[in-house]
């Protein structure tokens, strides 16, 4: 009997050590988890913003000046840029999509203090207008920071009522209409985001 | 018995130690949560840099505090290594008129450089508290020396310094507010303390640069102490002042004879460079590959063909050939029969497609330059025609063919009947009658040029099939650079310059391309 005691004795006492180590363990391990949480969100945030600042260097758009459209009338659509940061573009290729069976589109022109198109089309066969603005000589087009220029401007006649969309396409339609805007000097295609325009036909 | 009182005696032992280990790694956590529930933990942001000597980089002093104060001040040791930290930027809380930097004689820290940063709020009334993490300061810290394994380290505890008057006072860095409300004001010392390990390294050799070295192209460069560059950026590549005349060709090196003129235009490299007018000379054997239907060539001096022709020289064709040989005539878009630079257009992709829709893809076929034939297409100067004879292995087809024929810079075009003019967008070709010899028949695609413009694309650089906003931009990068220093790729033309006209056989490209996509 005397010996069953001395026996639990010695387990019982390392287990015991054990659980004392790990409990210390665990409480400082806690209160330096928390410190490092802290940490990770700061960089977390400060990563995500600059993140967005890369992707998005430019911000395209189309718009409209009015926002109820009628059937039979006609409309202009201007695609518009902004830069987040001052840029130099040499070269552009503006692919727009449309719905060909909805719309009725003519009446392409270039934006202020751009050349006439290289090429440019308005396809009612896959519904695109296409437009490659390329800057002659040694100048660039200048795109100031947060001002908001115009890239190309259409005529809009809607043929039925509805919603539809006007979008800046990305490759969806062929494999080379893909729109981009190309830096000077660099030759590098410059990230941008792209806001869709829809408009409500009504008769 | 003895044994096993031993063994108690161990287990006791062991027991003591882990009550020990648990006490120290519990008051540790304690202290932890002191600072970041009601204390403070200075650190820095970053804990390690590394610069160069002569090199500044900015760090920050930091406090996380678990309560609102109104000023900290934190003393810091540094190595000799750096400069003596004069600038100090003050975070956005702490008053710039009050908050200080002054420099400490501490004892025991002979050989280091010390100081405290007092960051102090403004006195105004309804200035806000600080709280939460704090930045305290920006330090500017400058490199004067190599040295590594030193650390800006922050005293903690009281310590001595001498003061102006050669005094000894006790200092201590402490956080000061009102954080008992029975008591105006009192101070608290820091829980933990970080440190920031320091790295200086070399700046390296400086160089001043001197007169260009002829041979080399590139400016001579002595190591000096007024230097300013090192010595890649030294030694840059230079215009040698020495200009040549071009003289006749050695075909025997493939290269002009030069001679130093002061009416000369080029350097010696530009003058000596080959091109379709002066190569290697080579001399057919009379060896006759009866397969490819070229003949066998070796250099020689005396020649003044080159190997092409050597190659493509009368009496020698394909005989018995097991394949079909595909033969047609081509144009490049400005490339005349004087485009000194049209050497790499010889290289083309072909895909040649059979009316059951099986192709062949073939790659690195070469068109050989026909003389004296040329191709009025209403551009102001008539084209080059070039010459393309193939053996179409494993393809037994022979009629119903079309090719798509792809240039080093050139989409690839789509031709599927003899004397095409215009995109050609049936689905099955009409290129017949092809024989296994070089009686098949030649096909001419000359009314049709090639679309030129693929000369980069916007992922790797390379051409990708597409001609777009980025190829335009890489020709107009391009334009106007030293000729022989053109990029290759750009010159559209193969006339050894990249202008505007290269821009216009690119645009003429985007509204000729066919495939009917848009």
């Amino acid at each position: 009997m005397k010996t069953n005691k001395k026996d639990v004795l010695f387990w019982v006492i390392p287990v015991f050590a054990v659980v004392i180590i790990f409990q210390a363990v665990v409480l400082v391990n806690n209160a330096l988890g928390k410190q490092t949480t802290i940490i990770t969100t700061k960089e977390a945030t400060k990563t995500a913003v600059v993140d967005k600042v890369i992707e998005d260097d430019l911000v395209l758009k189309l718009v409209t000046p009015d926002k109820a459209w009628v059937v039979g009338k006609t409309y202009k659509v201007t695609l518009k840029a902004s830069a987040v940061n001052q840029k130099l573009i040499d070269a552009m290729d503006l692919y727009v999509k449309y719905d060909q069976l909805a719309m009725t589109v003519s009446g392409l022109v270039q934006g202020s203090g751009l050349p006439k198109p290289a090429s440019s089309k308005i396809s009612t066969k896959t519904g695109l207008v296409v437009a490659n603005l390329y800057i002659p000589g040694t100048s660039s087009y200048e795109l100031d920071k947060g001002m908001e220029k115009d890239l190309i401007t259409f005529n809009v006649v809607p043929k039925k009522a509805g919603d539809f969309s006007f979008q800046i396409d990305t490759g969806k339609v062929s494999p080379d209409s893909v729109t981009m805007l190309v830096e000077a000097k660099t030759a590098k295609v410059i990230p941008f985001a792209a806001e869709a325009l829809i408009v409500k036909v009504s008769k | 018995m003895k044994a096993q009182q031993s063994k108690l005696l161990v287990l006791v032992v062991l027991l003591v130690s882990s009550m020990i280990a648990s006490l120290i790694l519990t008051q540790q956590s304690q202290e932890l949560r002191r600072g970041a529930a009601g204390g403070f933990r200075q650190y820095f942001e970053p804990t390690s840099v590394k610069i160069k000597v002569a090199e500044t980089i900015k760090v920050k002093s930091m406090v996380e505090a678990g309560k609102e104060f109104d000023s900290a001040s934190v003393i810091i040791c540094y190595p000799d290594y750096i400069e003596k930290i004069t600038d100090v930027t003050w975070g956005a809380n702490f008053s710039t008129k009050e908050s200080l930097l002054s420099d400490l004689e501490l004892i025991g820290h002979e050989g280091e450089r010390c100081a405290i940063l007092d960051s102090v709020i403004g006195q105004e009334a309804g200035a806000p508290k600080s709280n939460g993490i704090v930045e305290l300061a920006t330090i500017t810290l400058k490199g004067l020396k190599a040295g590594s394994g030193g650390s800006i380290k922050v005293i903690k505890d009281v310590v001595t310094y001498k003061n102006s008057v050669g005094e000894t006072r006790p200092i201590v860095g402490e956080v000061s507010g009102s954080f008992d409300p029975d008591i105006t004001k009192n101070t608290e010392r820091y829980s933990t303390v970080g440190t920031l390990a320091i790295t200086v390294e070399d700046a390296g050799k400086k160089y001043v640069r001197g007169a260009c070295d002829a041979a080399k192209g590139t400016y001579t460069c002595t190591e000096s102490d007024t230097g300013t560059m090192d010595l890649a950026t030294c030694q840059a590549t230079c215009e040698t002042t020495k200009k040549y005349t071009r003289g006749t060709c050695n075909y025997s090196t493939g290269e002009y004879n030069c001679t130093e003129s002061g009416t000369g235009t080029m350097t010696l490299d530009e003058c000596k460079k080959a091109d379709s007018n002066c190569y290697l000379g080579y001399a057919k054997t009379t060896n006759c590959n009866t397969t490819t239907g070229d003949w066998e060539c070796q250099k020689d001096a005396t020649s003044t063909v080159s190997l092409d022709k050597c190659k493509a020289q009368t009496g020698c064709d394909i005989v018995n050939s097991e394949s079909y040989v595909l033969r047609f005539k081509i144009v490049y878009p400005g490339v005349r029969a004087t485009g000194e630079c049209a050497e790499e257009y010889k290289k083309l992709s072909l895909i040649v497609e059979a009316p059951d829709g099986k192709t062949l893809a073939l790659k690195d076929v070469v068109a050989v330059k026909i003389d004296g034939e040329t191709k009025d297409t209403g551009e102001d100067k008539p084209l080059q025609v070039y010459k393309v004879e193939v053996p179409l292995k494993d393809f037994n087809y022979s009629d119903n063919l079309s090719v798509v024929v792809k240039g080093v810079k050139h989409l690839g075009v789509r031709f599927g009947v003899d004397a095409q003019k215009a995109c050609y967008n049936k689905t099955v070709g009409q290129l017949s009658k092809l024989t296994k010899d070089s009686k098949s028949p030649l096909f001419d695609f000359t009314g049709m040029p090639l679309l030129a413009g693929d000369v980069g694309g916007p992922n790797s650089g390379l051409p990708d099939d597409f001609i777009n906003a980025v190829d335009y931009t890489l020709i107009k990068n391009a334009q106007n650079c030293a000729k022989d220093k053109c990029p290759p790729q750009t010159d559209l033309n193969g006339d050894c310059a990249v202008n505007s006209a290269d821009s216009v056989f690119l645009t003429n490209s985007l509204s000729e391309k066919c495939g009917g996509m848009y």
